[in-house]
């Protein structure tokens, strides 16, 4: 498959900058009316209707044991192949190319799915390990 | 049968004459010798007419020895007893004479009597009028003090009128001044009401601002709310805007997703998309920025309005207190022209009063004149109670003179005794 040039969507959970690798994304939207999902953990925010697809709704920063905001703008939508799942984020920034980005894996991170620090133009971000949240994330249901 | 006194000598010597005559011959009847006889005879002639001569002569002068001792009596004083001769069938001119005497007897003891009684009542009289003459005296002497007293008060009389004239003049100017201020006093209060008049129009005037202001600010009120009105409708354009930005910024974002998934294909795509995103990242912040400044217009309204109903209690609170400006500049006018009236009033009193102490002063006048005319009448009067003083004590004195001739005519008197029980 032709690899087409990395890009990173950048968000904001509780006031910092995170960062996914816009591969996995398949959609930003505005959080829509979700179902709750019985016996769910808490940070499940229930399920929705997503073109025809149930996708469960995922408190992001709830997961990821980050101080709680109510302030979620936007509704991360991952690509099925990744997931049904969804991440509820405060605000969607911009989408940044790899190029305009500078890797900074020595800095400390601050969580357990962060992959490296991407340094940019007006700021820094920590990208997130989609791939790791979906797997804790189906391990946790699992149990 | 009156035979005078001389007759009845002619009478008795005739018969006196008559006896010796016979004698000698009735003597020759006896018988004696001639010689017996002439001798017998003449002593006998001589005997008898001795006899008859000293009876008749006795008979004769017997009333004129009680009429000798009468008059002795009368000159002695003794006016009581009447003269009383013997009664005879022959009466004669001592008769008369007793008569005549006890007449003069009677009219004498009448005259004493009458001049005792007279001397008695002179002396009384006199003894009367030196007690009045003593007592019109005394009272004269009052008289005088009280004369004196009057002719003092008399001059304190014209000290009072004198200083009670200056008095009267000093009120008069005092009245003339009280006139002056009170006609002064008009003038301001009618200037006054000049005033109060005109800040009474300011007054109503500014009410009739107020109500303009009022009107007007109710126009105000509405244009707020329409302008509000206004910036509602653009703040829901402004959020149609945001929406409508914020949509297409996900429409962009996702299509930058779709573009970077096309590969290189959607490259171009992807540029577009970013730049659509970053117009629509602009919008919204216009949009934002566009409802921020509403907010802050509405606010400034809010704020304006707010300061405009402020204004408006305060001008409530202003009109309230020009209300009561006007109402008191309507008291001031009342009470000014009222006390214009009165000061008028009291002008025209002290006007009146004016004239009435300028005719007092001139009665002041009169009465100064009459007082003095009364001083120098109670100094005339003064001197004639002098006089009469003088007067009465000559009257005085000339009665007591007048008592003491009285006494000495009763003391002459008394010499003659008249009966007691015709004394009175």
């Amino acid at each position: 498959m032709d690899q087409p040039e990395k890009r990173y969507l950048i968000f904001t959970l509780a006031g910092e900058r995170f960062a996914l690798d816009l591969a996995y994304v398949a959609e930003v939207d505005e959080p829509l009316p979700a179902w709750p999902i019985p016996g769910a953990p808490e940070y499940y925010d229930g399920a929705i209707n997503f073109h025809d697809n149930i996708v469960a709704v995922m408190n992001l920063s709830a997961f990821l044991g980050l101080p709680q905001s109510d302030r979620h703008e936007k509704l991360v939508v991952l690509t099925a192949r990744v997931a049904a799942l969804a991440f509820l984020v405060e605000r969607v920034e911009r989408i940044i190319p790899a190029e305009q980005v500078i890797k900074d894996e020595h800095v400390q991170q601050k969580s357990r799915f962060g992959i490296t620090n991407l340094t940019f133009n007006g700021g820094s971000a920590l990208l997130l390990d989609a791939q790791g949240i979906v797997t804790a994330a189906s391990e946790l249901i699992q149990v | 049968m009156r035979i005078p006194i001389g007759y009845k000598f002619i009478i008795g010597f005739i018969v006196v004459v008559a006896v010796v005559a016979f004698s000698p011959n009735l003597v020759g009847y006896l018988g004696y010798s001639a010689e017996i006889s002439s001798i017998l005879g003449y002593v006998v002639a001589m005997t008898t007419g001795l006899i008859l001569g000293s009876l008749f002569s006795k008979g004769f002068t017997a009333n004129i020895a009680t009429l000798m001792e009468a008059a002795g009596a009368i000159s002695q004083g003794d006016l009581t007893r009447s003269v009383a001769c013997r009664r005879s069938r022959i009466p004669d001119e001592t008769h008369e004479l007793a008569g005549l005497i006890n007449l003069m007897l009677q009219n004498l003891r009448d005259l004493v009597r009458h001049i005792k009684r007279s001397s008695g009542q002179l002396t009384d009289s006199s003894r009367e009028i030196n007690s009045t003459a003593l007592e019109i005296n005394a009272s004269t002497e009052e008289v005088a003090q009280a004369i004196e007293q009057i002719s003092r008060g008399a001059e304190t009389q014209a000290e009072m009128v004198e200083k009670c004239s200056k008095t009267i003049r000093e009120i008069a100017i005092s009245i003339e001044l009280v006139s002056a201020r009170a006609r002064e006093t008009a003038k301001t209060a009618r200037e006054t009401s000049l005033t109060a008049q005109h800040g009474g129009s300011l007054a109503t005037d500014s009410l009739e601002r107020m109500k303009e202001f009022f009107d007007q600010q109710e126009t105000i009120g509405r244009q707020f709310d329409a302008f509000n009105l206004k910036l509602q409708k653009i703040g829901k354009i402004a959020d149609v805007i945001g929406d409508v930005a914020r949509q297409t910024n996900l429409l962009a974002l996702n299509a930058s997703i779709e573009a970077a998934r096309a590969g290189e294909y959607g490259k171009g795509f992807a540029v577009v998309a970013e730049e659509v995103r970053k117009l629509a990242d602009g919008s919204v912040q216009s949009a934002a920025d566009i409802n921020d400044m509403i907010e802050s217009l509405r606010e400034e309204s809010r704020r304006v309005h707010e300061t405009i109903l402020e204004s408006s209690r305060s001008i409530k609170e202003g009109k309230k207190n020009i209300d009561i400006t006007a109402s008191a500049f309507q008291e001031i006018l009342k009470t000014v022209l009222d006390t214009e009236r009165k000061a008028n009033s009291i002008a025209d009193l002290s006007q009146m009063q004016t004239e009435g102490s300028a005719k007092m002063v001139q009665a002041i006048d009169e009465i100064a004149k009459v007082t003095e005319d009364n001083a120098a009448s109670t100094e005339q009067v003064s001197a004639a109670t002098e006089e009469q003083l003088a007067a009465m004590q000559d009257m005085a004195l000339a009665t007591k003179e007048l008592a003491q001739l009285a006494e000495e005519l009763m003391t002459v008197v008394e010499r003659f005794k008249v009966d007691q029980f015709e004394s009175l």
